[in-house]
This record gives structure tokens, sequence and C-alpha cells, in this order.
């Protein structure tokens, strides 16, 4: 059986509504420890990594690990209907092979969706030698995104000892957002090596529109290798970790 | 059709998705036989519109060219220009081989012998300048370049390669080789589930690579030799001397070193034609240097007023097509996370 339950339905409802931009459909695997997710789009430019731990429910209860394939569309549009003062609970309903999301609150309201199959890749951990890392409010991420989206599909990311940057280029003209050490938006920052890169906008808007601009996001990052994005999920024993491919001179 | 020089030549198997990022250059007319052959109803009948005008050859440029750029591939076609005199003869018998599969195939489908229809219906397969024509048409409204060569398609492509303005030449025939293209691949345009001829089965056909350096070094030849081989055992300029094979013609090249000695032997006199002229066309071709490449944005009015209008297309389908012009376009100059795995 798989019974998991949130007294705050914020936390799924972030995660979902940051991963299904990416991806359509997820295998979500429910262990005694917790639940995972990790997939790549179907392009294989972004991965996106989730992992919550039982510590993480109010209650949780699941016996035997057990792969649940979810429409992430549907549940997403589900997990919309929740008040913020509802508590969460997540049930396999193995009968009908679907899973239930409740919202217990002034009433309860259960939904289900049917249970799909997934195709589960195994996926190979990769190897990136980040140089740099920075925590940034998400607010600031999403400026500078919509700042260089009107003048291009891609940004570059900078982090170096004198702080953090987001710049673009086109023939439409530039965009520049600083951020400098002790700027409010700028909580951490830690440089081993001046890293750049440069990435597609519209997969850092998908990767970042599901945070609220208070969120702090940490930001790993290396010259010309995939930037690493980890929201704090949980007060900070959970993860959703998203990995970018940087955008390459075309060979 | 091309020379056969498949048992001579090592290949190696591809993922479409390796080929992202990079140009490729495909022979034109060559890929619109293939959809004329393929894509066909069950009965094995073409793909027509309302009108009854032929509407396969659209079909595979269109869906097929959409999945190269889904998976971020930047293709051009090179078009067929004037074939050299001596392709005359094979032109003209390709024909006639069409309308006598196309007299066949109407019988067996009046007897009710479907298997047979399809067989036939596939060898039937004509290409008119119409139909070159809409081809192009659409290739415009999708964003996608198209290069007219002065005379074989092959040949052009191949100078390309060797220009460095595409990463390999696309084609079934071997000849590309021979024109001294440095990298081919084959099945590009019919990669996925295939339908054995006249059979029951089906196979899943992957692209595959054959680079130049590798096989002339796999067989200790050069390009010019290589050129000898096929000329030996046949092109689509010369028929080739009756009973040598790939393996026969290349010990006989590296016996004698060279086709201008082999044509001194015995051996000369069986060619049908001058094979040195055959030879000349191969290593001299007709190609030029005047093109441009330039990949635009694919329109997607202008796509489903000639395909959904036009010709009967099914406006959801070719939005999905659209669709995945649109995504391919985003992928340009886009690493994989794969680069940084294991």
């Amino acid at each position: 059986m798989v019974s998991a339950k949130m007294s705050d339905p914020k936390v799924w409802k972030t995660c979902v509504g940051a991963m299904v931009n990416l991806i359509e459909e997820a295998a979500f695997k429910f262990s005694p420890e917790g639940v995972k997710m990790k997939a790549m789009d179907p392009s294989h430019v972004a991965l996106v990594d989730f992992e919550l731990p039982a510590a993480a429910f109010s209650e949780y209860s699941v016996k035997q690990p057990v792969t649940l394939g979810i429409n992430l569309t549907e549940m997403d549009k589900i997990l919309s209907r929740a008040k913020s003062d509802d508590e969460l609970i997540l049930e396999l309903d193995e009968k009908m092979n679907r899973l239930a999301i409740v919202f217990k609150g002034t009433s309860t309201r259960r939904l289900s969706l049917p249970l799909i199959d997934v195709r589960e890749a195994e996926l190979q951990e990769p190897r990136i030698q980040f140089t740099a890392v920075a925590e940034i409010l998400a607010g600031v991420i999403q400026d500078g995104l919509k700042d260089a989206e009107l003048i291009s599909d891609n940004v570059r990311f900078e982090i170096s000892e004198e702080g953090f940057f987001i710049t673009a280029e086109g023939d439409r003209g530039s965009t520049e957002l600083k951020l400098c050490k002790g700027d409010k938006g700028l909580l951490k920052l830690s440089v081993k090596e001046r890293a750049r890169a440069m990435f597609n906008i519209k997969y850092l808007t998908d990767m970042t529109k599901a945070a609220g601009a208070a969120d702090v996001i940490r930001i790993s990052l290396g010259t010309d290798l995939p930037i690493q994005l980890d929201y704090p999920v949980a007060g900070g024993v959970g993860r959703l970790r998203f990995l970018l491919a940087p955008r390459v001179e075309s060979e | 059709m091309g020379v056969q020089l498949g048992d001579l030549v090592s290949r190696e198997k591809l993922e479409l998705e390796s080929l992202s990022g990079k140009v490729i250059a495909i022979d034109a007319l060559n890929s619109l036989y293939q959809f004329l052959s393929i894509i066909r109803q069950r009965d094995g009948e073409l793909l027509r519109d309302s009108r009854g005008r032929i509407t396969s050859h659209l079909s595979g440029i269109f869906y097929r060219t959409a999945n190269f750029v889904e998976a971020g591939i930047r293709p051009v076609y090179v078009f067929d220009g004037k074939p050299p005199e001596l392709k005359r003869l094979t032109v003209e018998q390709r024909q006639l081989a069409r309308m006598e599969a196309e007299g066949e195939w109407k019988k067996a489908l009046e007897e009710g012998r479907i298997q047979d229809a399809r067989k036939f219906a596939q060898r039937a397969g004509r290409l008119d300048a119409a139909m070159i024509k809409q081809a192009q048409e659409l290739l415009n409204r999708m964003g996608l370049p198209w290069v007219q060569a002065p005379g074989e398609g092959e040949a052009q492509a191949a100078l390309m390669v060797q220009r460095g303005d595409a990463w390999a030449a696309a084609s079934q025939d071997f000849d590309s080789l021979l024109f001294g293209a440095p990298r081919l691949v084959r099945n590009l345009a019919i990669t996925g589930r295939r339908k054995l001829p006249g059979k029951d089965v089906y196979i899943d056909v992957y692209p595959e690579l054959i680079e130049l350096e590798k096989v002339l070094a796999e067989l200790g030849i050069t390009r010019e030799q290589l050129v000898d081989i096929g000329i030996l055992v046949g092109t689509d300029y010369n028929e080739g001397i009756k009973g040598i094979g790939p393996k026969k013609a290349l010990e006989l090249v590296k016996k004698y070193g060279s086709l201008v000695e082999i044509v001194k032997t015995d051996l000369g006199k069986k060619f049908e034609v001058d094979p040195l002229e055959v030879r000349e066309i191969f290593l001299n071709p007709d190609v030029t240097s005047d093109y441009t490449l330039k990949w635009g944005e694919p329109d997607p009015e202008a796509i489903k007023k000639f395909l959904c209008e036009e010709y009967d297309f099914s406006e959801d389908r070719v939005q999905s097509g659209i669709d995945k012009l649109t995504k391919g376009k985003l992928e340009r100059g886009q690493a994989r996370l794969e680069r940084w795995f294991g």
C-alpha cells in the first residue's frame, strides 16, 4: 500500500509544477525511505532529479517499493485545485489502478487519476566539475530571464569573484543583470574558478517559473558545462534538482 | 541502382540523435524515389489527393524531414541537374522498367493478387518534373535549403562534404563514395521499422555511417582505385564486366594498379562504353561551389496552405510535423546531457 500525507500541499504542487514543463510522464518510485523521480526531457537536454524522504511527510506508509507512472499534466491540473490550508494525501488505489489525490480541509475531496506505463530509462550519473556556486533569489533569476527573452533565445550565465551575471546579446540589442557581493538577491557566493556558459532561455524559464520569488535557488556552474539548479524542498530535507545542457558553438 | 559495393564496405550503426547539430547533404532524387517506393497504401497504391495527384513524395519530404530536424539534424537536399550523356541509357532503361511494372501492377490488382500488386507498384514509382518542383516548393515553406546541382546530385553533395559545408552525404547508393564524399550516411530516409519487400517480415532499419578514409585503408587502395572497382562491377554509366563482382574487381585493381592498365588487357574489350570516360565522370564531375545554405524559419501557414488545402493532408498530422520543425530549430547548437554521462 501507498499512503503519504503532507500538511502543506505547496511542496508537492511546486515540484510537480516545475517538472511538468519538461516532462509529460513521470515514474515516481515510492519506497519505505521516500519518493524518488528522475527523468530527462524527450530531447535529452534537461534532467529532473526529485527526492522527498519519508521525513518530509507528516504521515508516510509504504510497505513495498512500487513505481507509479503518472501523467504530470493531469496531476498538475488536479493539484491546482488544492486550497492553501488543505492537507494533501496521496493514496494508491490498487484495485482501480489509480492514484488518489485527497484534499482535506473544510471538506474532503478525492480526485483520482489513472496510472500509466512509463518507460523508465536507466539514467547514468552525470560527471560534472562545477567551478562556481551561487545562491540567488528565484525572483532575480526570473527577472534576468524575462529581460533576456526580449532580445534573444539564449542567455549567458556567469559567476565570478565579483558576483553573478545574466546577459543576452542579439540583433535586437543586449541585456545585463548584475548581482554583486552584498546585494540582497545574492545570498552566497563560492568561486573556485570563474564560470560562464550559454543556455536556452525557454528551458531555464520552464525550470524556474514554479519557484516563488522569495525561494532561494542554488546555481552550480562550470564553463561550457551544464548548469545545475537546486531548489530548497521541504526545508532542505528534500531535493529538486535540474540539470540543463549548455548551448555550444555549432559544429 | 548505383554501384554495387555493399560487400566491400564496412559500416557503423548510428543513432539519429548522434547526427544532431550536423549538416547532412541529402541526395534528393534518391530520397524521393525511396518515398515513392515505401510510402504506400496497403494495396500498394501511392498516396493521392482528392484529385488523384500523387502525394507520397510530399508526405516523405515533410514527415521524414521533420523527424530529422526534430533530432537536431540540419538537412540540405541536393537535386540532380542534367545527367551525363552516358547515364541517359540507364535513365531510359529505368523508365522502361517502371512502365512495365506499372502494367503488371494494374493486372495484379485486377486479379486480386495484393502481394504482387504491392511489389510491382513499388517498381512503378515514377518521378516527374512537377513532383520535383512540388518537393522544392515544400522545402521552401519549411524554411530548409536545397541545392540545384549542375550534374549529379551525389557529386555535388560529395563536394559539399569535402568543402566542410556538410558533415556527410546521405544516399542509399554508394556512388557518393566514388565521387569522393568523406562520409556517407545510408538508410537516413528509411530509418525505422520496415517491411521486407514481398515478405510479411519486419526489420528495424538504422542509419549507418561509411567513412571513405576507413574504407580505403581497410581495402588498402586509393580513391581512384575504388572508382576503378566500381566501373569493373558496373555503375549508373556502364554495365560492368559480366562475372566480375566486387571481390574479383578488388583483386584485379590491386594486381594491375589501375583501370588504365586493365583496359590494355583482354578485359578492356568487354566494356560496352569507354571505361576511362566513366572514370572521368567520377574523378572530375560537373559540380559547383556557387551555392548558399541558409536555414530559415518554417512558415506554418504556408505549409498548411500547401499540404492541407492543396493536397488534402490531415491538418492535425501536419501540425505535429510543424511542431517538430520548430522544436528542432530550438535545438541547433544545443548540447545533449549524454555528453556528461559516465
